[in-house]
């Protein structure tokens, strides 16, 4: 097991959340925004999106709900307070919401979904992508621990 | 698609991502270590940074300081070299007015002697000429 040194936190929350708006802007903003979306898709069901209405399924939105809810909620706090695993876990349910919203808004809405909808699975791609590269550094860090992996 | 067909893809979709995420989930825990790692070597390198950038701030500071005080002797010692210069040139100044002025004062006396002389040189020469035909008349007066 890799004992990890942690040095002494020397940058409060504003200096991490200035560092997550200039470093991840992306990630960042998607995670906040996809905070309040995922409450209300788990509220309101199919109801929040018309496609999802269209399908009639309201299991799957609330399904997606508590992905965006429990994804974005989870990556904001890795982003900010710098924690990888919570921004992998996060990132990853986002990841996955997002497919999942991207190809019912295909299926509910066809060809009216044809800009949303890929859009959606671009960003599951991107998001998975993100996951991909921590997972990767992480694989690093634990071959060879005396070098330096930055995320 | 057909609404039937779409319930069932998004469903089996669902179920698949769902599934997904689970497994994610365990891939990512079983990583937290490497990933704490990452992170603690994240935080070095922020903290490094940091202290890298507040040395060349403060370098960088001290260099100005020198370098505006380096300045400012030289300031100094230009502006008292130029007062050197000016004074030096307001005595030449003096001097060769004063020079100047002699020499024209020396040239203006040469002048009015140079005229005194042409006067006296003119009378003179009227007096020989007067001198001259009393002397024809008198050789005229004895042939």
């Amino acid at each position: 097991m890799v004992h990890a040194y942690r040095p002494e936190p020397v940058f409060g929350v504003r200096d991490n959340l200035r560092t997550a708006w200039d470093v991840q802007p992306f990630s960042f903003t998607f995670s906040l925004v996809t905070v309040p979306v995922g409450l209300l898709a788990v509220l309101l069901g199919d109801r929040v999106s018309r496609a999802f209405s269209e399908i009639g399924e309201g299991v799957v939105s609330r399904f997606l709900g508590v992905l965006f809810l429990v994804g974005g909620s989870l990556a904001l706090a890795g982003i900010v307070r710098r924690t990888s695993v919570f921004e992998a876990l996060g990132l990853s349910a986002l990841s996955a919401g997002a497919a999942l919203y991207g190809t019912g808004v295909i299926l509910g809405l066809g060809m009216s979904g044809m800009v949303a909808g890929p859009g959606y699975l671009a960003i599951s791609v991107a998001l998975a992508r993100r996951v991909q590269i921590l997972l990767a550094l992480a694989e690093e860090s634990g071959r060879d621990a005396e070098q330096i992996w930055v995320a | 698609m057909g609404g039937l067909t779409s319930q069932f893809v998004i469903s089996a979709l669902a179920v698949v991502t769902g599934g997904g995420v689970i497994q994610g989930i365990v891939f990512i825990l079983r990583r937290r270590s490497d990933l704490a790692n990452v992170d603690a070597n994240t935080e070095k390198v922020r903290v490094e940074a940091d202290r890298v950038r507040s040395e060349i701030a403060a370098d960088l500071a001290s260099q100005l300081a020198d370098e505006a005080t380096r300045q400012a002797s030289r300031n100094l010692a230009l502006e008292k070299r130029i007062d050197e210069l000016q004074a030096q040139a307001a005595t030449d100044r003096s001097r060769y007015e004063t020079r100047i002025a002699a020499e024209i004062a020396g040239a203006t006396t040469l002048i009015l002697e140079v005229a005194a002389l042409r006067n006296e040189l003119g009378v003179a020469r009227r007096q020989i000429t007067i001198l001259e035909n009393r002397l024809n008349a008198a050789h005229g007066g004895t042939n």
